[in-house]
Formats: C-alpha cells, structure tokens, sequence
C-alpha cells in the first residue's frame, strides 16, 4: 500500500521551515523552507558549497561543532527533531529517517563485515536476534539488487565494487523501514552506468515501500529522473521551487536558466563554446550584499545589488527569489507572498 | 621499521594540531633561559665552594646558609648543582653538537644522492636504531671510558641516525620546491645545494630535532652518570649528584630530590619547546 | 600477506645480525684487555701466563673468529662465559630473564590501562578542557626520566610512607604477594614515561578516527554515542596506535635497565649494568644482544598482528 494512501501516515513527511545553519557567527544556510509529503520525492540542486548536504546533516542532527543549527525547524512528521534529546534522537536515526552518503567507500566501517554493519542497524530499531537480523540483512540486500547476497554479506567494504557499496548503504538505510531517506549525492562517486541504476533503485524503493525521500544533488539531470519537485540552491538560500516538470521548460530563476544551459548539449556544433556560468559561489564568508547571485547574473541590474529578493510564490506554481522573474517569464508573480523573513 | 619510529613521532607531533601557545613557549624558553644562566653564572651565584667539605654540618636541611642543604660531606647543595649544571649542560650542549653535524650531513647526503648511498645510509640508521639508545650508551662508554669528550661524542652519535632521518625528510621536502629545482638549473653545486639551499630552509625541522635531542642527550647523560658511567667524582653532573643522593635517600632527601627536579624541569622546558617549535613548523610546512 | 610475512621476517633477522656486528666491533675496538682488568696488575705474571689466559678466554684470536664463535655459540644457545667467574651467560640469563620479561610486561600492561581511557577522554572534544589537561599531564610525565620517576615513588612510598619495599624481588613462583608489592613502584615508574605516549599516538589516531565518515554513519544509524566512540572509533584507532607500541616497547626496555637498577630487581637490564661496569663484555655483548632481539621481536610481532587485523592488509588477492 503506498504511503500516500495510508492514513495512518501523517501527510507530510518532513517539515522544514526557516532552517538556518551557521558555523560560529558565519551563516552557512540561511532561512532554507521545504517539504516533502508523505511518499514523495523531491530534489535539492545546487553547486559545491550552496549548503544542500549541510542543511541534509542539520535535518539528520549530525552537524557537528562549531557547525550548528542557528534557527527554523524540522518537523519529521509531527516529530520535532530539533527538541529531541540525544537518545531520542538516537532511536529515530536509522529508524524513522535515515541516510545515504556520498562517498560509499568512506562511510562504511573498514573494518567490519558488511553484514556485520546491517545487523547494527537493524537490532538498533527491531528487537530480532541475532539469528533473524541476519537473515533480515540478507534480504535486504537481494532487495537493493545484490546478486548472491548471502556470500557478499560475508564481504569487507573494500571486497566490493562502488555499485554494490552504494547499494549496502542504501540497504541499511531501508532496515528501519523508515518514512524519509535523505540521499546526498549518492551517485556521484559512481560511474554513468551505476548511477542510472542507483537511481532506479531509489525510485523502486520509494514507490514500493512509500518511503519519501531527499535527493541532493548537483546534477540536474539526475534530480529530472527522480523527483517530482525540484528545489534549487545557490550560497545557502533556495533561490527557486518548482515542480520538476515546469522547472526544465520554464526556469524562472537566472542560476536555475544558467545551470540548465551549462548542461553539456552533445548535439551541439564542436565549434560552441560550452557554456558555463562564469564567476565562482561565494564562500559563505563573502556573500554578496543584496542578491548573492547578481555577480555572476546575465541579468543583474543595479536593484540587484542592494536589495535582497525574497522568494515569492509564482503564479503557476513553485517560489523563485528574483527581482526580474516575471519580466522574463510568462507567468506572473504574485503578491500574496510565502513570507519568509530576512536572516 | 624505524621508517615508521622517526616518521611517527614526526607525523605525531604535527597531526596532534598542538594548540600554539606562545605564552607557553614563552614560559618554556624563559625557564631554560634561567637554569642555563644560573648554572653559567655559577661562581658568582654560588656562595660555597662545591667541593668545601664540612662534615659536621653533613645532611643539613635546606636553609638560609645551605638553600638545597648539604651532602654526605656537608658540601652546599646548591653550589653542587649550579656546578653539576655547567657539565650537564655543557655535554649535551656538545651532543646536540655533534648529532647536528653527523646527523644533518647525513640525512642531507642521502636525500641529495639517493639512490643506493641513500638506501645503505638509511639502513645503516634503522640498524643504530634498533638498539635501544641507553643500551647502546652502556655499550660504548663501558668501552671507550667515561670523560666528557667521550660522552659528548658517544651520546652525539647516539642521537644522529634519528636526526640523519629527520634531515633527510626536511630535505627531500625542500627539494620539492621550485627554489631548489631553480637552483639546480641555474647549475649549482652539490655543496652549494647543501649549505646554501638546504640548510636554511629547514632550520624549522633542524631546530625542532635539536630540541628533541637535547632533552634525549640529558636523559642519557643522567642515566650514564647515574650508574658510574657518566662523570665521575669529584666532579659532578646532575646524574651523579643523584646517585650520591639515591644512596642517602633516608638521610637527606633533598639530596636526591634538588638535581631530580633541575633534570625534570630542563627536560620538561625542552619537550615544551621542541613541541611548540614542532607545531609552528607544521604550520608553514608543505 | 605471505610474503609479506616472509619478508618482515628475514628483514628482522638481517637487522639483529647486523646489530650483533655493531656490538661486537664497539667492544672489541676498545684498546683494553679483558685479561689485565681481571688481573688487577702485571706485575709478577709472566707473558706466558698472559697468552694462556687469553688463549682460554680465546681472545687471541682475530676479531673475525671471535665473531664467528660468539655468534656460533648463540645460534647453538651458548652465550659465552663471562670473562670474571668462569659462570655461563645462559645460566645467568636464564635466571634473570623472568623479571625482566614481567616487569615490562606490567609496566606496558599499566600503561595501556591507563592510557586507553585517558586517551579516549581526551578525544572526545579536541582542544577542550579535558584535552588540555591530559595534554599538559602528559607533557609533565614524559620529561621523567624512569629512574628520576623512581626515586621520587622510592622518596614518597618507600621512605617516607614505607608502604612499598625499597628493593628486591621475589619472584611470581615463589610469592606471588609479594611480588607484586616489589613490582609496583618499578611499574609506576617505567609507565610514567609510556603512558603519555601512548595517549599521545592513541589521541591522535582517536581524533582521526572520529572525524571518520564512516562514524557520521553509525552516528546516522542510530548508534548510542558509547558504541561509536567504543566498537567504531577506537577499534579504527587502535591499528595506527598499533604500530607505535613497538617504539614504547623499546623506551620502555631502556627505562627497564635503570629501574632494575634502582630497585634491585634481578633482571636483564640490570646484569647489563653491572657487566659494563666490570668491563664484563662476554656478558654484556649476549645480554645486550639479547635485548635487542627481544625489542626487534616486539616491533615485528606488532607489526604484523597490526597487518593481521586489518582486513585491507590481510588479502593480497580479492575478487571485487
């Protein structure tokens, strides 16, 4: 039964509202909004350095020092996790919302057999022995399409290919059966071909068992396969929000357009310049004052540099802070806006 | 294996991420500074002749007239130690000497050469290394007698392989970089290259290793006069007041207990430093 | 992992060969002579005599066979006859071996014990206060030399709380009480310079590990905290603190011979002693050799159990 339907699910998966991260006193996200509903899938998109996976690990409760939450809220369901003690938290991790990571090979344990790692899971959120959590873990790797699971259990990390890495991460994620996976560019470290599969595996998991779930991702490409929405991030804000549909017709925001076109058109002429949006993301000491983008903006007026856009509800549907956006796109910007405060 | 012995203490000393503390290198530098002035202004500090016996007044507490107290013999403490100072300074002063020209030159040869030299050189450190440095010290003094010269030379030797290795390292570092392949085209010489090039460009690490040495050379000095094999009586360096002391221990405590902290805290100021120096130094390095 | 096995192996060998050598020639280079120490004088001793004694201590021959003999009679388990009572190095080595052995072994022992959740506290928040303490601790502990650690435990416990007995040994068979009494200020002694060593090597490692990705994942999955700094963390630490234990072990057998000495226990270190001493070098070069053999023992056999417990080491060939 999938997840929507289930009312006994609450409708929204995962709540996140003002979220602000800061490392001491230098902001690192600022003011960042979104939601996933129930069995749901929705992208984050952004460069190196816009924030995304931080903003993943603050919703996880893993940042750690001097990196913390500086203000907002995150709702797992009708579950504060900002308020949650350390034990609290400890029983939802890995059980009601778990983690895929970028890099398979560093964050699995070295030392310990890969089964070895699943059963810990497991037997963190299921009273099963140790007979059964085996058994479970076995399973669940023929679930994420481990071939010959019970012999590749028995396997160290470094036995196994970057593919099947991935995939024993992704199984111990899906053991506490939970409500949202967050996935932080878990294909980058693969190569095409792998990355395609992962992707279709994700997409399986979410519809069969209704699990919501994060992709973030610098790739667009990979975000259009998967999601239904699309949140895209630029020096730690969301600078637009939009169905996944709309936002490859119509981008509204310039870094949304400028990312698009970056994207390598092989059919093109080889005498094209591959387009790329010039300039460097700011650190997130350096912001720009007013709109961070306008630097490297094709559209930048001089409004741009003093007064920070908020990000407004389009008409059509989806947010996109800009102070051009509607003269450049069809639809209006509407006034009736989705207040969110300055940082 | 002692690829892993020096290059782990080194990697240590950098990846600790030691916290810079310039009042403590301060405080540290500051301390040395004073033991090694107290101890060279020795005639002029010291109120009694280190050798005037006065047996009446033997084992006497630390006082007005005797600041540590006196011996067996009623000789001011104080005076003996200010004066076993010089000769404990002075002999690991002399190995730190002579493990920085050895050591240094062959750590620079090898990394310069490469090659087989370098691999015959280094070997022949791990193989220097493999016995445990007092062992090495019992070995050879008991063969070449204990004067200071010899202890000087015995306990500089000592302490060269591990500086050899440390040279080596700083050296092939520096040999990375442009200046030295600029050199290296504008046609300079190999000698050229080792005192012009090399040696002032790692006096961080050099400086980090002397300091590592002194406090290892103290120790061994210590040691070796301690069990008779160091300086003898009358003379007395710090190692020998202590053992004159560990035989009193029921009598006059501070005895034993006055050279026990001026070894401790020379020792103590010499770990700050080389750790201090080690973590500037693994700031600006590669 | 073999060959690998195979080659340390060898290497070790070459190594204590080669040290031999070393020990023999600083010994031999010496301008004295053995037999006119032990006679105290030459004055009414015929040349012959001379060349007879010589000849029995067999050190009339070149420098090369006495090498060979020497080295000979190691392989064979005869380490030689020192060159002042006629007694055997094997024998004399053979009781003093025991209490060499336990007391490093103890003071290691100690040292890790202590070591371990020092180190561990201390990792926990770099640079905090914890952190700092331990380090400064450390700083204090590594400037005693053992046997300037020892007199201060003699001066405090023996002298003047007279708790602990100044001197001797008796040995685990005989009583095992008292041997421990005998054993715990030597211990303390030889740990004061160790343990902060060890801190240090297993702090530094402990911190690398906890920045690990792989302990944000168990962190992620739910793991209580003392389970990830505990079967995560530390279990990745140990193996690069691992091979640093062979470097205490051979700081550890230096400071051993002093704290013999001091404390009077019959053992290896402080037969070295009394043999350099004496100018005894049939015993000294054996007993010297033998305690690098043992120091070259330990650092192989670290090595290799530290190779032996990492899965990446273990498989030279593994199907991906």
């Amino acid at each position: 039964m999938s997840a929507a339907l289930d009312p006994a699910r609450p409708p929204l998966a995962l709540d996140v509202r003002n979220l602000s991260v800061a490392a001491g006193e230098t902001p690192l996200v600022h003011d960042v909004s979104f939601a996933v509903a129930a069995g749901a899938r929705v992208s984050l998109v952004g460069e190196s350095g816009s924030g995304k996976t931080i903003t993943a690990l603050a919703v996880m409760g893993l940042l750690r020092p001097p990196v913390r939450i500086a203000g907002g809220s995150v709702l797992l369901g009708d579950t504060d996790l900002r308020r949650l003690s350390r034990r609290q938290l400890d029983r939802v991790r890995g059980g009601r919302i778990a983690m895929v990571y970028q890099d398979p090979m560093a964050t699995l344990n070295p030392l310990h057999r890969v089964v070895e790692q699943i059963v810990e899971a497991i037997r963190l959120h299921t009273p099963l022995d140790r007979r059964a959590a085996r058994a479970r873990a076995v399973e669940l790797l023929e679930d994420v399409g481990i071939p010959d699971a019970a012999a590749k259990a028995e396997a160290y990390p470094h036995e196994l290919s970057g593919g099947m890495r991935q995939r024993v991460v992704i199984a111990m994620a899906l053991s506490g059966d939970p409500e949202l996976l967050l996935c932080d560019e878990p294909t980058t470290a693969l190569d095409v071909t792998t990355q395609r599969r992962i992707v279709e595996l994700l997409v399986r998991v979410s519809e069969e068992r209704g699990v919501a779930m994060v992709m973030i991702t610098h790739d667009l490409g990979v975000a259009a396969g998967f999601s239904d929405e699309v949140a895209v991030m630029y020096a730690g804000r969301i600078v637009e929000r939009a169905e996944a549909t709309r936002i490859y017709a119509e981008p509204c925001h310039p870094y949304t357009e400028a990312l698009l076109g970056a994207a390598c058109d092989l059919t093109l002429p080889l005498e094209r310049p591959i387009p790329t949006i010039q300039g460097q993301p700011p650190s997130p000491g350096e912001l720009a004052g007013g709109c961070s983008f306008h630097p490297r903006c094709r559209y930048a007026q001089p409004l741009c540099e003093v007064d920070r856009p908020l990000l407004l509800e389009a008409a059509g549907g989806g947010s996109v802070a800009c102070h051009f956006a509607l003269e450049r796109s069809p639809v209006a910007v509407s006034d009736a806006a989705d207040e969110v405060g300055d940082a | 294996m002692d690829e892993q012995g020096g290059a782990a203490v080194a990697a240590v000393r950098s990846r600790m991420r030691l916290r810079r503390s310039p009042s403590l290198l301060a405080l540290a530098t500051g301390v040395l500074g004073l033991i090694v002035v107290l101890c060279l202004l020795a005639p002029l500090i010291a109120r009694h002749d280190p050798n005037e016996q006065d047996p009446a007044d033997a084992f006497a507490s630390a006082s007005g007239a005797h600041w540590f107290g006196t011996d067996d013999l009623g000789r001011d403490l104080f005076s003996r130690v200010l004066y076993g100072g010089r000769l404990t300074l002075l002999i690991v002063a002399g190995s730190v000497l002579v493990a920085f020209l050895l050591g240094t030159l062959w750590g620079f040869v090898a990394a310069i050469r490469r090659g087989f030299l370098d691999e015959l050189l280094m070997r022949t450190a791990d193989v220097l290394m493999a016995i445990p440095q007092l062992l090495f010290a019992l070995v050879c003094i008991s063969a070449f007698g204990a004067s200071m010269l010899n202890l000087a030379l015995v306990i500089g030797v000592l302490l060269s392989p591990t500086t050899a290795r440390m040279a080596r390292a700083a050296a092939l570092t520096e040999m990375n970089r442009d200046y030295y392949a600029a050199a290296i085209a504008y046609g300079a010489r190999r000698r050229r290259l080792l005192l012009v090039e090399l040696l002032p460009n790692t006096t961080g690490a050099l400086a980090v290793q002397a300091a590592i040495n002194a406090a290892s050379a103290m120790i061994l000095e210590a040691s070796l006069s301690f069990i008779g094999l160091g300086i003898q009586p009358p003379d007395a360096s710090w190692g020998t007041l202590l053992q004159q002391g560990y035989g009193f221990l029921y009598q006059n405590v501070g005895y034993a207990i006055f050279p026990a902290l001026a070894i401790l805290l020379t020792i103590w100021t010499l770990n700050v430093l080389a750790d201090q120096l080690g973590a500037r130094a693994g700031a600006q390095g590669a | 992992m073999g060959r690998y096995v195979i080659i340390r192996v060898a290497t070790s060998i070459l190594m204590l060969v080669a040290t031999s050598a070393v020990i023999f020639v600083v010994l031999r280079a010496l301008p004295g002579d053995p037999v006119l120490t032990r006679l105290g004088t030459t004055q009414g001793v015929t040349p012959e005599t001379i060349q007879r004694l010589r000849a029995e201590l067999g050190i009339d021959r070149s420098v090369l066979a006495q090498y060979g003999s020497w080295i000979g009679g190691v392989l064979h388990g005869d380490l030689g006859r020192s060159y002042f009572n006629d007694f055997e190095v094997s024998s004399l080595v053979g009781k003093r071996i025991g209490a060499t052995l336990e007391l490093t072994i103890v003071s290691v022992l100690l040292a890790t014990v202590v070591a371990v959740p020092v180190a561990i506290a201390a990792s926990l928040r770099p640079h905090g206060a914890v952190d700092r303490i331990v380090s400064a601790l450390s700083s204090l502990g590594m400037a005693f030399p053992p046997f300037v650690a020892a007199i201060f435990l003699l001066v405090v416990f023996s002298v003047q709380l007279g708790w602990l007995p100044a001197r001797g040994f008796v040995s685990l068979a005989d009583d095992p009480a008292e041997n421990v009494r005998h054993l715990v200020l030597p211990s303390i002694a030889i740990a004061t310079v160790a343990a902060p060593l060890v801190v240090r090597y297993l702090r530094a490692a402990l911190v690398d590990a906890l920045a690990a990705p792989f302990v944000r994942t168990a962190e992620g999955k739910g793991v209580p905290r003392a389970r990830v700094v505990l079967h995560h963390a530390l279990r990745n630490a140990l193996l690069p603190a691992l091979t640093s234990v062979g470097l205490i072990f051979g700081y550890t057998l230096g400071g051993a011979v002093l704290v013999e000495y001091v404390f009077g226990i019959p053992g290896l270190g402080s037969l070295a002693v009394e043999s350099a001493l004496k100018r005894d070098y049939a015993v000294l070069q054996s007993v010297v050799l033998l305690l690098c053999a043992l120091f070259i023992l330990a650092t192989l056999t670290v090595d290799l159990a530290a190779r032996g417990l990492d899965p990446r080491l273990r498989a030279v060939h593994s199907d991906g």
